[in-house]
């Protein structure tokens, strides 16, 4: 049997169902012959593996409607520890605000700042790294009218004095770079260390 | 085996599977299979019943052109993991007691 005419079928058998949970069937096992096939088997082989249709059609039966008995125990895992009900939680958040706001508004200036003076120091670096830029190609381009008046000493000074800035705009540019990037990992680090211990709280409370 | 028992012990091995990675359904039996056989037609029911019970959520993922069922296990359906290891302290000592009758004989 290939995978068409199984399918075609379990369809058959299956077609007391509501066609929306046949559907669910049909795509759970073209899953498995497909997955199967990709694992090297041919499609025969694949279908063969699932076993006979009659078992399948059977306990497909058996289990049916699997969604009418849900585990107990999710209650207990989810629940376990005492429950305040929403209402207690909003008098008390509300009730405690003026202890609350100030507090998070502050810790919030703390991040902001802290994000800002970063950004800041991050533009600096840029900043002195095009100056440097600047100035040394600036320097090298103006060597070159005073090597033509022959100030020989001048023009090699400036000359080398630019070569100097140059080197230097370089250097900083890759320092920059990786200040920006280490930067970058590390809010990218503590933001997903909050997120996590807030999904963490959510999920035990 | 007790049916009622297998099943229970079937979902937690399912909510093993999928506890260090999301897995799909051929890969979960495969996972299993050195250590419980579990055909297709069990597997399906108690991937079912675990998503109604909030242990696993289900997220359709793109593979070759086809779209795959990834199973992802949630905060709930560890803590189900957990119960379980506790349970099963309480199992081993019934055990334990149900078998000294056996060697007192």
């Amino acid at each position: 049997m290939n995978k068409i005419q199984f399918i075609a079928e379990l369809k058959n058998r299956l077609s007391s169902l509501p066609p929306c949970d046949i559907n669910k069937f049909i795509d759970y096992y073209s899953e498995m012959i497909d997955d199967r096939i990709e694992d090297g088997l041919s499609e025969e082989e694949a279908v063969n593996d699932l076993g006979n249709i009659e078992n399948i059609v059977s306990q497909i039966f058996s289990e049916y409607p699997e969604k009418t008995e849900v585990y107990s125990p999710a209650e207990k895992t989810v629940s376990s520890g005492k429950k305040l009900s929403s209402g207690w939680i909003v008098l008390i958040a509300v009730l405690t605000s003026p202890i609350w706001i100030p507090l998070i508004s502050s810790a919030a200036s703390v991040v902001f700042s802290v994000i800002i003076s970063v950004a800041a120091i991050m533009i600096v670096l840029y900043a002195l790294d095009f100056a440097f830029a600047v100035c040394g190609i600036t320097s090298v381009v103006a060597s070159i009218p005073l090597l033509l008046q022959l100030e020989v000493f001048q023009s090699g000074m400036c000359f080398g004095l630019g070569l100097i800035c140059i080197g230097l705009s370089i250097l900083l540019f890759f320092g920059a770079n990786w200040f920006t990037k280490q930067t970058v990992k590390f809010f990218k680090y503590i933001f997903r260390k909050t997120n996590e211990l807030f999904k963490k709280r959510g999920a035990a409370a | 085996m007790d049916i009622q028992l297998k099943r229970g012990l079937l979902d937690v091995c399912v909510l093993a599977a999928i506890k260090n990675e999301d897995s799909y359904g051929y890969q979960i039996i495969k996972d299993m299979k050195p250590y419980v056989d579990i055909s297709e037609s069990t597997l399906y029911p108690i991937l079912r019943r675990l998503e109604a019970s909030e242990f696993l959520t289900v997220k359709s993922v793109e593979h070759n052109g086809r779209l795959r069922k990834y199973y992802h296990i949630t905060q709930a359906g560890l803590g189900r993991i957990a119960d379980f290891k506790e349970e099963w302290q309480e199992i081993m000592s019934i055990y334990k007691f149900v078998t000294k009758e056996d060697s007192d004989k």
